[in-house]
């Protein structure tokens, strides 16, 4: 029985040592040698210090060695904290302050940023440098030891490393943007990812001689599908790098030439597929296709379904929170371009919507969804208000603790008893399947001198969900470019955060209550694109 | 300004929108953060239109776009076959 993730790893290791676990740029590496190299990797770290419960940074591409970290955090009992790699510094910084981290996975690539990223008070006491043999000259963040990768695993036995973790405890953090302009970790255990992955094998049928695609980066929660379904398969992981992410071509070969049998991404970068190449010729491996994230637009995926026809399609919906808690498969798409549903909930997972007053909605009405079960979270790293607001007790039992989280979606029920995704309560939008909150792009803005008022606004596009605007009116005397108030945010935010454009307004519109009126900044910028196109 | 350079003032000034000596010709564009998909799509556009020339699909590669340099060659070649 597996109660913890790494066991998965290790049963399959033990059933099947090799075969194929993971491969990488056509390089393969065994269940055996990923069981070996994380049980090193994990003793290294506890020679380092690192003991179960601690936060472990991983701020690596995708890579060998970013999934042999995973392993190697998780077996320690301790917390893995997958850091975008391309997040600029600061934000990792406030990552590894935010949660705790003293001992971090890297390459010699990430220094830079490390050392002008990190808070003042916040120091790291190890970086394992993937890349790194121990000669090379590197300048460390200060205070922190260098610690070259191969020999730190060399010296190390590769028996298994026994935690005496338990399900309940927390097995990794994943940072989602936060409406008050600090990203949130949401703390996840091993029985929330456990319980989902479970679902999905005896969803899928995933088999050993599947071949899963590893398209999202590990700090996005797909990653938990690839990783840890393909490990209790004992499948065949393939990454799919972030450079080849950037271009049609060079995933659809990826899936013709490592004959990928089951895909999990975002609708975009199928969408990217679809509108740059004729994926038919390139995707007759695939035998399941699974999407989530947001909307997938109808017309393309009348197109996913032509280019796949041997494969079975599903919508999953879920935030970060919850993990995947609805699921819809795509059978006959609607005539029409109305979006498809996000379906109903996944076995051993409870879902409902509430009316504003607090009533159970039925069939037609709208209401916001509430998701109960083995897969929601223990809560945000830090913030209990926060927890609090969104993992309530369930208003509908009086007798036992039974939380419940608010999901802020609102949907409404369709005859056939599948939900429908209508839109959001609050300021959160999706972009290239990114969850965004319009308030952090806005708190980077005034976080320029120069700003006065800032809207971060979203323009819905066909392709990639929405694009993102800002506008701004200035202090009197002040001056700034839109293109410093753009570097200002690189400098701050991810680069799918950062405004497509910024507009400098000498007064930004406002509602009849004094707000600063974010839909009339939509309206404008939606009234001006249909210009041009007439034009 | 030749093709390296021009290249290199678009992407330092419309995509990382800092100065010229923000980028080097040698550093690399691809997975760091510098060019997202979008960038992509926008760095196409303006080849083509600074250049005249037509960026075929089977071209849009990681090879290409790695590097200024990777991509002053690669906009060359283009030239050369219109």
């Amino acid at each position: 029985m597996a109660y913890l993730l790494p066991q998965l790893l290790a049963h399959s290791a033990a059933r099947a040592p090799e075969a194929i676990a993971l491969r990488a740029d056509g390089e393969p590496l065994t269940y055996a040698e990923l069981e070996a190299r994380s049980n090193q990797l994990a003793r290294a770290l506890a020679a380092e210090g690192v003991r179960r419960g601690d936060r472990v940074g991983i701020y690596l591409r995708k890579s060998p060695a970013a999934v042999i970290g995973i392993y190697a955090v998780l077996k320690l009992g301790a917390v893995y904290v997958p850091i975008d790699p391309a997040a600029p510094g600061p934000r990792a910084g406030y990552i590894i302050g935010n949660c705790g981290i003293r001992a971090l996975l890297t390459a010699s690539d990430r220094l830079g940023r490390l050392r002008q990223g990190l808070p003042e008070r916040v120091t790291l006491d190890t970086l394992v440098v993937a890349d790194w043999d121990g000669r090379r000259e590197l300048a460390a963040p200060a205070g922190a030891r260098l610690v070259p990768w191969e020999a730190a695993l060399a010296a190390q036995a590769a028996e298994p490393f026994d935690s005496r973790a338990i399900d309940t405890d927390l097995a990794y953090i994943l940072y989602t943007s936060g409406s008050t302009g600090e990203p949130k970790g949401v703390m996840l255990s091993h029985r929330n990812a456990l319980t989902f992955v479970e679902w999905c094998r005896a969803r899928f049928g995933v088999r050993a001689d599947d071949r899963l695609s590893s398209h999202a980066p590990f700090h996005f929660d797909l990653s938990v599908f690839d990783l840890y379904v393909a490990a209790a398969a004992g499948a065949t992981l393939v990454l799919v790098s972030e450079e080849a992410k950037l271009f049609a071509r060079p995933q659809a070969e990826l899936i013709r030439d490592e004959r990928i049998t089951v895909w999990y991404s975002v609708p975009s970068a199928l969408v990217l597929l679809l509108t740059q190449l004729d994926l038919r010729e390139y995707a007759a491996s695939l035998r399941l296709v699974l999407f989530a994230g947001e909307v997938f637009p109808t017309k393309y995926l009348r197109q996913l379904r032509a280019a796949v026809p041997q494969a079975r399609l599903f919508n999953l919906y879920g935030p970060t929170e919850t993990n995947v808690c609805t699921y819809y498969e795509v059978r006959d798409l609607p005539a029409d371009n109305t979006p498809i549903p996000i379906g109903r909930a996944c076995e051993n997972t409870e879902v409902f919507a509430l009316d504003e007053q607090g009533k159970l909605c039925g069939v037609g009405e709208v209401g916001e969804l509430y998701c109960r079960g083995s897969t929601v979270m223990q809560g945000y790293w830090g913030r209990p208000e926060d927890t609090a607001r969104v993992l309530i007790q369930n208003p509908l039992q009086p007798h036992f603790r039974d939380p419940v989280y608010r999901t802020g979606d609102l949907v409404r029920l369709n005859a056939a008893g599948d939900y429908e995704f209508l839109g959001r309560r609050d300021n959160q939008i999706k972009s290239r399947g990114f969850r965004i909150e319009l308030g952090e792009i806005e708190t980077a803005l005034y976080n320029h001198p120069a700003v006065r008022e800032a809207v971060a606004y979203a323009v819905p596009d066909e392709q990639i969900t929405n694009r993102i605007y800002a506008a701004v009116a200035l202090h009197a005397g002040a001056t700034v470019s839109p293109a410093e108030l753009e570097r200002h945010c690189l400098a701050a935010l991810p680069r799918y955060m950062v405004p497509e454009r910024i507009e400098i307004q000498p007064a930004l519109p406002k509602t009849s209550t004094g707000k600063l009126d974010r839909r009339a900044l939509q309206a404008q910028a939606l009234g001006g694109s249909a210009t041009e196109g007439r034009s | 300004m030749n093709t390296a350079q021009k290249l290199k003032h678009y992407i330092a000034t419309e995509i990382m929108y800092a100065d010229d000596d923000a980028l080097s010709e040698d550093e690399p564009l691809l997975g760091s953060g510098i060019i997202d998909s979008l960038g992509i799509m926008r760095l196409v556009s303006y080849i083509e239109e600074e250049f005249g020339v037509e960026v075929p699909e089977d071209q849009l590669v990681p090879e290409h776009f790695r590097t200024v340099t990777a991509l002053a060659q690669f906009v060359e070649r283009l030239q050369h076959r219109a």
